[in-house]
C-alpha cells in the first residue's frame, strides 16, 4: 500500500553520488525544489576505515568495495560473469561510489569524443570536448582539485586550482624512469587538497585514500556539493530504495515509488526525473520500471539499456625495488602519470590507447594476501615485498559491445525482493592486445625506474571501479538511450546522468567527466524548464 | 577487491558475502563460544602452520586468531558448519593417516594435511580460515609494531599521516616545453 504522504518536487533526482550531487546543487541554487532519493546513508566518522589502525580488515568487510562481498542490507546482489568477470566496485551512500575512490581527476581528451570517426571504434559522442571545458573548470573549483596546468598532453587546461600533491622518493623514481624512456608524463591531477581551502584542510599524506579520508582533504560529493545543495534548500532522503520510475498515460515520468527507511512504500512526484544510479544501478532501475507502455523497461526503445558495459581494460603492474618505497605515506591515487600511449598509433596491432598511473605500494595485509604464501616462507615473502613495491596502474579504452552487459537477476534479490544484477564481460581482441601492450609498457617503466622484478595482477578479473556505457548518449534513438542533453529519447522529462551515459569510456578515471556532464545536464534541464 | 585476493585473482570463496558483511572489532574478541576445547586445539595448530613462528615474528596462534575466527562465526552462524566440518575433516584425516589428532602431528604431517585440505578435503573452510588468519595477524598491534621494525612500513603513518616535501615542480620544466601530444579534432 502506498503511503498517502507523497513527496512532491520540481525535480526528483535518484542517487546522491558524484553526478546526483552536482545536479542537485546546480538546480537547487537556482531556486528549484529538488528532492533526492538515496539508497544508502551518510558515512559516519567512526565508520571511515582510515580512522582505525585495522583499516585494512575493515576494508575487506563492511567497507568492501564489492557489493557482492560486502552484502550489507542496503546493497543489492551483483553477480559478475563472462570470460573476464568484472569485480564490480560501488557503494550505496551519500557520495555514492566516490566514498571509496582515490581521487584521480582527469579530463577526457578531444579524441575520446570522436573514436568512431577517428578509429572506427565504438561510436562518436554527440558532444565535443569543448562543450565540457566550462563544466570541467567549474567542477575543478567545486571539488578542489590539485595538479598543474600546462600539460602538453591536455589541451585547454592552463591552470589547476591547487598545487600538485607531494610525490616523495618513489614519485621521483618514477620521473627518473619516464625521463629515461623519453615518454610524456605529468603531475597527477587529483581531487585532493594540497593546501587548506574552502573550510577543508590539506592532505596529510595518510595514503590508501580509497579507505576513507578522515580529514576530508579528499573531495567527496558529501563534503563539496552536498553541504551547499542542502543550504540552498535541496532535500535529501536517505535509506530510500527506489523500486520504479512511474509514468503516466502520455509516457511521461511522474516520479518514483520507493521504500523509505521504515519500509513503507512511498511515491515521490516531480515534473522532471533524473536518474543518477551509476552504470549498474541506472540500467537496473530502468529495467525494473516496466509498464504496459514500456514492457522492455523504461527508455529502452532502442534495446540498449544495460548494453555496452565498459569497465576499462585495467590492471596493476607492480615493481619490486631494492630500496624502500615509502609505501606507508603519500596519496595513493598517483604521483606522476603518463598518457604517452593514449592516442591510436598506426604501428600498433590495436586501436585507441591507455593511461599509466605511477602510484605507491601496497599495505601489509594486502601484500600478504597477494604474495606471501602460507607456511614457512610467509615472513620472508612479506619482508621481500612490503615497502619495496610500487605499482603502475594501467587503464585502457574498451569499446562498447552489446555482449558486455548488465541484466536483472531475478534469482538473487535484495532485502525488499527487488532483483539483483548480473554483469557479463569478455575482453575483445582489441582490448586484449591493448592490455598486453599496457602491461609491457608499464613493465618497461618499472625497470627504467629501478625495479629489480615486476609482477602483474593480469586480466582474469577486471578491476571494476569504472562502470560505464549502459544507458549511452547518442544522436540516434535507434542505438542510444539518451540524447546529447541526457534526456531519454523515449521519455521527454526523464534524464540519465552518470557513467552509464558515456558513449565510449576514454582511458582515464571517469568521475571528473561524470560530474562535468552532470553540471552540463543540469543547465540543459534548467533551459528546458524555461522553454 | 581484486587486489587483496590471493594471487590477485578472484578466489573461489562462496562464503565471501557472509564473511564480508561480518566485521569483528579489535575489542570484540572475547571468550570463545562456538569452538570446544578439542577444536580450539586443532584450529590453533592449523593457524600456527599458516603463519608459523619465526625469528622476530610470532605465530598466528600466539595472537587472538582463534578467538577472532570464533567471533566471526558467532556473528555469522551460517559460517559455523563450514568451519566446524573443516576442523573435523582435518582432524579425522590426521587420525586416519597418522594415528594422531592434527594438533599432535609433526610439522611436516600438518603441512601435508593442510595442503590436502586446501586442494580437496575442505577447500572452502581452508580459504575462510586462511583469510581470517591473515586478517587477525596483520591487524594485531603487536604484529604492526614488528612490521614497522622489520620492513619500515609504519601503519601509524597511514592513520595520522606524515609530512612530505612539496611536489618538485622544477622537474616538469623540460616536459612543459615539449610539443603538444594529443590528436586535434575538428570541431
Amino acid at each position: 500500500m502506498i503511503d498517502q504522504q507523497s513527496d512532491t518536487a520540481d525535480v526528483l533526482v535518484i542517487g546522491a553520488g558524484a553526478a546526483g550531487a552536482a545536479v542537485v546543487w546546480s538546480l537547487a541554487r537556482r531556486g528549484l525544489d529538488v528532492l533526492c532519493l538515496e539508497q544508502g546513508d551518510w558515512v559516519a566518522d567512526q565508520d571511515i576505515p582510515k580512522n582505525h589502525a585495522d583499516w585494512e580488515v575493515r576494508g575487506r568487510h563492511y567497507w568492501n568495495a564489492s557489493p557482492g562481498k560486502r552484502a550489507l542490507p542496503v546493497d543489492y546482489p551483483v553477480t559478475n560473469l563472462g570470460e573476464n568477470p568484472v569485480d564490480v566496485y560501488m557503494y550505496s551512500a551519500v557520495g555514492g561510489s566516490a566514498i571509496g575512490y582515490g581521487g584521480h581527476f582527469w579530463r577526457f581528451q578531444p579524441s575520446d569524443f570522436r573514436a568512431k570517426t577517428l578509429d572506427d571504434f565504438g561510436v562518436d559522442w554527440p558532444i565535443r570536448y569543448e562543450d565540457l571545458i566550462p563544466y570541467y573548470e567549474l567542477n575543478e573549483k567545486m571539488m578542489g582539485v590539485s595538479g598543474l596546468g600546462g600539460d602538453p598532453v591536455q589541451p585547454g587546461r592552463p591552470s589547476v586550482p591547487h598545487p600538485p600533491i607531494p610525490i616523495g622518493r618513489q614519485g621521483n623514481r618514477w620521473i627518473d624512469g619516464y625521463d629515461k624512456l623519453g615518454w610524456y608524463y605529468w603531475a597527477q591531477s587529483q581531487a585532493l587538497l594540497s593546501e587548506d581551502a574552502d573550510g577543508r584542510t590539506a592532505c596529510v599524506n595518510r595514503g590508501f585514500c580509497a579507505f576513507g579520508c578522515p580529514s576530508g582533504s579528499l573531495a567527496l560529493p558529501s563534503n563539496t556539493y552536498w553541504p551547499q545543495a542542502l543550504e540552498a534548500g535541496a532535500r535529501l532522503r536517505t535509506h530510500a530504495r527506489v523500486r520504479e520510475v512511474t509514468v503516466n498515460d502520455k509516457g511521461e515520468a511522474t516520479g518514483a515509488l520507493y521504500y523509505d527507511a521504515d519500509g513503507r512504500l512511498r511515491h515521490a512526484k516531480a515534473s522532471v526525473v533524473v536518474i543518477c544510479g551509476n552504470g549498474i544501478g541506472t540500467p537496473r532501475l530502468l529495467l525494473m520500471s516496466k509498464s504496459n507502455r514500456f514492457p522492455d523497461g523504461l527508455a529502452n526503445g532502442s534495446g540498449q539499456v544495460g548494453k555496452n558495459f565498459m569497465p576499462h581494460v585495467q590492471t596493476m603492474v607492480i615493481g619490486r625495488f631494492d630500496e624502500p618505497t615509502d609505501a606507508d605515506h603519500g596519496a595513493w591515487g598517483g604521483t606522476v602519470s603518463s598518457r604517452h600511449f593514449y592516442e591510436t598509433n598506426p604501428d600498433n596491432d590495436y586501436v585507441r590507447g591507455f593511461t599509466m598511473v605511477a602510484m605507491r605500494g601496497y599495505s601489509p595485509l594486502n601484500t600478504a594476501l597477494q604474495v606471501a604464501p602460507w607456511g614457512d616462507d610467509h615472513h620472508d615473502a612479506l619482508e621481500h615485498h612490503l615497502n619495496h613495491e610500487a605499482t603502475v596502474w594501467v587503464c585502457g579504452d574498451d569499446a562498447p559491445e552489446e555482449h558486455n552487459r548488465v541484466e536483472l537477476d531475478e534469482v538473487n534479490l535484495d532485502e525488499f525482493g527487488l532483483p539483483g544484477v548480473t554483469t557479463h564481460y569478455t575482453l575483445s581482441e582489441n582490448s586484449k592486445r591493448l592490455g598486453a601492450d599496457g602491461v609491457r609498457r608499464a613493465t618497461e617503466l618499472n625497470y627504467a625506474a629501478g625495479a629489480s622484478s615486476v609482477r602483474t595482477l593480469g586480466f582474469d578479473s577486471i578491476l571494476g571501479w569504472h562502470l560505464l556505457g549502459t544507458a549511452r548518449m547518442g544522436a540516434d534513438p535507434a542505438d542510444s538511450v539518451v540524447n546529447a542533453d541526457h534526456r531519454a529519447h523515449d521519455v521527454p522529462n526523464l534524464y540519465v546522468v552518470d557513467g552509464s551515459s558515456f558513449s565510449t569510456g576514454g582511458a582515464v578515471n571517469p568521475t571528473h567527466t561524470i560530474q562535468a556532464l552532470a553540471l552540463r545536464a543540469a543547465d540543459k534541464i534548467w533551459a528546458a524548464r524555461r522553454g | 577487491m581484486a587486489f587483496d585476493q590471493r594471487g590477485g585473482v578472484a578466489a573461489a570463496n562462496p562464503y565471501a558475502p557472509l564473511m564480508g558483511r561480518t566485521f569483528v572489532d579489535l575489542d570484540e574478541t572475547g571468550p570463545i563460544t562456538v569452538l570446544d576445547a578439542a577444536r580450539i586445539e586443532t584450529l590453533s595448530a592449523w593457524v600456527a602452520r599458516l603463519i608459523p613462528k619465526r625469528e622476530g615474528w610470532p605465530s598466528a596462534a600466539e595472537l587472538d586468531t582463534v578467538a577472532y575466527i570464533d567471533a566471526i562465526v558467532t556473528k555469522a552462524p551460517t559460517l559455523r558448519p563450514v568451519l566446524l566440518k573443516g576442523i573435523d575433516a582435518v582432524d579425522a584425516a590426521a587420525v586416519s593417516t597418522h594415528g594422531v589428532p592434527f594438533a599432535s602431528a609433526t610439522t611436516e604431517q600438518q603441512t601435508a594435511l593442510l595442503h590436502e585440505a586446501e586442494s580437496a578435503l575442505a577447500p572452502e573452510a581452508f580459504t575462510m580460515v586462511l583469510e581470517l588468519t591473515y586478517e587477525a595477524y596483520y591487524r594485531s598491534p603487536k604484529v604492526q609494531a614488528i612490521v614497522k621494525e622489520r620492513t619500515g612500513f609504519d601503519v601509524r603513518n597511514t592513520v595520522v599521516g606524515k609530512p612530505m616535501r612539496p611536489f618538485p615542480v622544477e622537474r616538469l620544466q623540460e616536459m612543459s616545453t615539449r610539443p603538444d601530444h594529443f590528436r586535434s579534432v575538428d570541431a
